[in-house]
Formats: structure tokens, sequence, C-alpha cells
């Protein structure tokens, strides 16, 4: 029964573009996440520009 | 006065309290803390909007540069983000996080509306869509407020709509709230992204990445509570920044 539902759940797909889409920006936001966070960092020890 | 600077804030802060009509206008239906919290921020993104477009039209005026620097540079993030963290994290830890953001919010009102300003330390570049800045305060210790509550605003709503759009992906299930959450999770670092461009020059970028980033997190929004066709099956209950 398990098996049947854990099966049905791997075979369910998106269509074939957002298939291909959302791995990608969701890969693109984490990094721009983690970007902004350097820039929040920067502006916080002050190197950024204009942040002094 | 150009329309850099006066229209696109004014369209941001206009779309923003539309928003926030909508949002809450769910929260009399549904309730919910994440929809009043929502609400909120977005009434916090619309004056941050309409003071920039004030500033553009009209120059220099005292509280209209403190209700800017309260709400649109320090709060608008972090009580959006809040809004989230209600939804993501367990009840007990939300009200917590609440409690802080409440008296840090607060605090942060204190100072700003008792800060020493000079309108001669904002910047040179007139007209360009970037000449608001926190320059003008010259009481030290305000503006390391603004990247700690970004800070707390960037993880809870960029992060929690990213994680969300994951967990839906992952299932394959209800592409709506998958697409919904992205667009509200760009949308949401559109505003930083662009005030990051504008510190290095790049004309108007901040207040074009308050508008994009207000119409997009609205997209996101309507997407996420709208099915479409596609999404047949109905999951058991996952927690979502628009999920109800």
């Amino acid at each position: 029964m398990s098996e049947t539902k854990n099966s049905n759940q791997s075979k369910r797909k998106y269509p074939e573009v957002y298939e291909k889409i959302i791995p990608v920006a969701l890969v693109i936001l984490v990094c721009a996440i983690f970007l902004m966070l350097i820039i929040i960092a920067t502006v916080v020890l002050g190197v950024f520009p204009g942040s002094s | 006065m150009t329309p850099i600077n006066t229209l696109v804030p004014f369209l941001s802060s206009i779309i923003s309290f539309v928003f926030a009509i909508v949002i809450f206008k769910r929260f009399s239906e549904r309730g919910g803390a994440h929809n009043l919290l929502w609400g909120i921020g977005m009434v916090f993104y619309g004056i941050g909007g309409f003071c920039e477009a004030y500033f553009g039209a009209l120059g220099w005026n005292d509280t209209i540069f403190r209700m800017w620097y309260l709400f649109g540079a320090i709060l608008v993030a972090a009580w959006l983000g809040q809004g989230t963290v209600y939804l993501l994290a367990k009840r007990r830890w939300a009200n917590v996080a609440m409690a802080i953001l409440l008296g840090l919010s607060l605090f942060a009102a204190f100072r700003v509306f008792t800060a020493e300003l000079d309108p001669e330390f904002l910047t040179t570049s007139v007209h360009t869509g970037s000449e608001l800045s926190g320059h003008a305060i010259i009481t030290p210790g305000i503006r390391t407020l603004t990247p700690i509550f970004n800070l707390y605003g960037t993880i809870a709503l960029v992060g929690g709509a990213v994680y969300s759009a994951f967990i839906f992906w992952r299932k394959r299930i209800l592409l709506h709230r998958t697409i919904g959450n992205i667009m509200i999770a760009v949308g949401a670092l559109a505003p930083a992204f662009g005030g990051a461009f504008s510190r290095f020059g790049i004309p108007g970028a901040l207040y074009f990445g308050e508008l994009f980033g207000a119409i997009l997190i609205f997209a996101g929004f309507v997407r996420a509570t709208t099915p479409m066709k596609n999404d047949q099956e109905q999951p058991e209950a996952i927690p979502s920044p628009v999920a109800d």
C-alpha cells in the first residue's frame, strides 16, 4: 500500500516547462539570498559603497 | 521632479495599498496572524513609496523623511517576514519573535523620530531615484538598526517563500503555489537589490526595484491563491506564506 503510494508520488510531475524552470529558479533564488546576506554583512561592516 | 523619482514610487505606493486592502479583506474573512502582518507590512511598503514620491515632487520634509526611514527602510521587510514566520514556525516561537520585533520596532520609531537630521548629507545625485538615504541622519547608532531588521526580513520572507516553493516542488503538488511563492521570493528580493544597485549609482534602481517588487509580490500572492487547471490533487496541510 505504502509502496504504491510512494510510486505514485514519484511519478507525479509538473508540466514539462515547469519541471525545467522551477529547479533553476530555486537555485538562483538561494544564490541571490546568499548574495543579499553578503551585501547586508558588508553594509554592517561599513565596506559597502555609501555605507560609511 | 522626474517620473523616476515621483511617478514610479507613487505607483509602488498605490499597488502596495491596494494589495494591503486585499490582504486585510482576507484577514477579515479567514483570520490568521500572517494575513494581518502581511497587510501591515504592505501598508508600511505603501508609506515608504508615498514618502519617496513626496520627496521627489516637493523636496525635503522632516516628518516625511522620518516616516520613510522608519517604515520604508527599517520595518517593511521585517514585518512582512514576521507574517511568514507565523506560517512556518511553531506558534510559540512566532509569538516570541513577534514580541521582540514589536519591541525593537518601537525602539526604532523612538530613535528615528528623535534623531538629529541634516538634509545636506543626502547624496548629491538628485533626481536619480536614489537620492533618499539614511545619510541625513546624524545621530549615531540609528542606521545600524536597518541591516538587522532587513536581515531578519530577508531570511524570513524570501527564505520562507523559497522553502515553501521547494516543498511543493519536491512533492510535485499545487503548481500554482510553487509559482506564486517563487514570484513572492523574487519580488521580495527586488527592492533589496535595487537598493544595492542604487548605491553603485545606477539611476532609478531602488524605485524600480520597489515597483517591480510590489507588482511581483502582489501577483505571486494572487497566483498562489488561485488554483490552476493542472492542480489535480489536494495535499495535506503544508505551511506556505499563502497556504490558507
